[in-house]
């Protein structure tokens, strides 16, 4: 498929006067991985955030399938098909993992249903009734990104999933990430590990001090020492 | 606070429905006019607390206004029934209509602030609702009120119920409180009240999922504001006196501190807080005209010992509470500021 899921053109955000996004394009094809990488406070949750309007651009706009959502509601953004998956889990603690995803649930075309989500977490199936509060920080993450799935979204915000977790558990998310994009799920993944985001994005973008310093394919970017050296810091 | 969810097997919350319930059905038959004065007060507090409930300690709402649909539903009643000369059991489910639609209205305008300003607001307007009860001479008597007696009571003659019959009427009173607090237990059960569960706990997540929160604390607003409005009426038939007083903010205060006093999120425990407040009240006000005083004291104490409210520190008595659930984890909003960085 050719054409543009998401288009992100001139996006300035502010967290009161501090100008955080100063100007930030990129866009997303369908069925496409791209990840977005930078430094600490370069921007990157930010503009996860201001695609969903959670923190809403002052300037710019944001297309999504064809349609300028960039005044639209943040719920009605979900509804449209955007869904996003915080650093911060955000696992509402008073509800088992079942509740949490059978209040999320959006039936949709693609058809993510609970079991389908479960036979992606196995590991959310066998702890369906606990709480959100008595899962471990990988269970939470896991539970984060299959209540995104329910909404039956066609592009998919993850907000560096690995962060705070195990390697083992890390590995495991990265595999489900794999398996999403195999399976032809549309992302845009804010990674700071340069090996996975860079195997796995079709494209990456590099966001340094609010503003997009390079993009390129994975490839290309592993030969552009200086690029990664000024902005990235490796 | 407890958390909202209730846990599924929870023997202490029926052993407690089934005593305090158990003893007004069982004492309200051998009750002196006095004692059944008490029960049916303590049934119109209970389905006017248990809304309360469903907004602070399920929705996030903190309210210091629900008072004010007590009035709307109890005005209502009065002007449907005593002055238009309608038929009580048309006029009833008008007048808890009524409470319905004002809460919409009202609930549009309010849940457009939170946390302090939203109890400022809610207070405003039903200190609104207030002063116009206290000015409207005609038709309501105005802070003077107004005596309804003998055309407000619903009639059940026609199904062999007479209403009329002080026992009978509290009873009734009675029925109602509980099938009001069922009807709260199933609804915090269902997704839309573990919505709005989710809502009090992280508002912004609710709505990246794809939620229109506002609708939901809408709705919750007006299933509680309906609800308000058929304490309210029920109370104007009980006293068959109408008086502005229904609609003050104390009252809204009352039922706020009953519920945080009784255990918030737990619908539980503000029926212990009602039981309490009213036999409490009635029975230091016996001993002591400074009432005010030990009751307030009374719940600094409880406060201070039972900050889960006294559900809260029964469910630790008993044990029950073994899980290392913590509520008070990072506050939502300051993971959102982190996630901001």
């Amino acid at each position: 498929m050719t054409g543009v899921l998401l288009r992100v053109e001139g996006l300035h955000t502010y967290y009161g006067a501090s100008h955080i996004l100063q100007g930030v394009d990129l866009s997303i094809a369908p069925g496409s991985v791209v990840s977005l990488m930078g430094r600490n406070g370069a921007g990157k949750t930010t503009t996860l955030r201001s695609i969903m309007r959670l923190t809403p651009a002052r300037r710019g706009t944001v297309t999504f399938d064809g349609e300028d959502v960039s005044g639209t509601k943040t719920y009605e953004i979900a509804r449209r098909g955007i869904a996003l998956v915080p650093e911060t889990r955000n696992i509402f603690p008073s509800l088992s993992v079942r509740e949490n995803l059978t209040i999320a649930r959006k039936p949709g075309p693609d058809g993510w249903t609970l079991e389908r989500v479960f036979e992606l977490f196995p590991r959310l199936a066998e702890r369906q009734a606990n709480g959100g509060a008595q899962l471990s920080g990988g269970e939470q993450q896991m539970l984060a990104i299959a209540r995104a799935l329910v909404t039956d979204p066609r592009l998919l915000l993850l907000d560096e999933p690995g962060e705070g977790l195990a390697p083992l558990i890390v590995q495991e998310i990265y595999r489900t990430l794999e398996r999403l994009k195999a399976e032809g799920m549309t992302m845009l993944l804010v990674e700071k590990n340069f090996a996975f985001a860079t195997q796995l994005a079709d494209h990456v973008y590099i966001l340094g001090k609010g503003q997009m310093r390079w993009d390129g394919t994975g490839d290309a970017l592993r030969d552009a020492e200086d690029v990664k050296h000024t902005w990235l810091g490796v | 606070m407890i958390p909202a969810r209730i846990t599924k097997r929870d023997p202490l919350r029926a052993v407690i429905l089934i005593l305090l319930f158990g003893a007004a059905f069982v004492g309200a038959p051998v009750a002196n006019h006095y004692w059944l004065e008490i029960l049916t007060e303590i049934g119109i507090l209970l389905i006017f607390v248990v809304g309360i409930d469903f907004l602070v300690g399920y929705t996030g709402l903190i309210t210091l206004g629900h008072a004010g649909f007590m009035g709307v539903g109890a005005y209502s009643l009065v002007w449907i029934a005593h002055i238009q000369g309608i038929p009580v059991s048309i006029a009833m489910p008008l007048a808890i209509l009524a409470g319905a639609v004002v809460a919409v209205i009202v609930g549009m305008l309010v849940t457009r602030v939170s946390g302090v300003f939203f109890i400022m607001v809610t207070l405003a307007m039903s200190m609104l609702f207030y002063s116009w009860a206290f000015k409207a001479r005609r038709p309501f008597g105005g802070d003077d009120g107004l005596s309804v007696a003998g055309t407000i009571r619903l009639d059940l003659s026609s199904i062999g119920i007479d209403l009329d019959d002080q026992l009978t009427f509290c009873l009734f009173v009675l029925v109602i409180a509980l099938l009001i607090y069922l009807l709260f237990e199933w609804l915090v059960r269902t997704p839309f009240g573990q919505t709005l569960g989710a809502i009090r706990q992280n508002e912004n997540r609710v709505r990246a999922l794809g939620c229109p929160v506002g609708v939901y604390k809408v709705a919750a607003f007006t299933v509680a504001g309906a609800v308000a409005a058929l304490a309210g009426a029920l109370h104007v038939q009980s006293t068959e006196f109408l008086h502005p007083n229904v609609s003050y903010w104390i009252k809204s205060g009352e039922g706020l501190i009953i519920v945080i006093v009784g255990g918030m999120g737990t619908l539980v425990g503000p029926v212990i807080g009602t039981f309490l407040f009213v036999l409490f009240h009635k029975g230091v006000e016996s001993l002591t005209t400074h009432w005010q005083f030990w009751m307030g004291l009374t719940f600094i104490v409880i406060v201070i010992f039972a900050p889960d409210g006294i559900y809260g520190r029964l469910r630790t008595l008993a044990g029950s509470r073994k899980r290392k659930r913590k509520l008070h984890q990072p506050l939502d909003e300051e993971a959102d500021v982190r996630a901001d960085a």
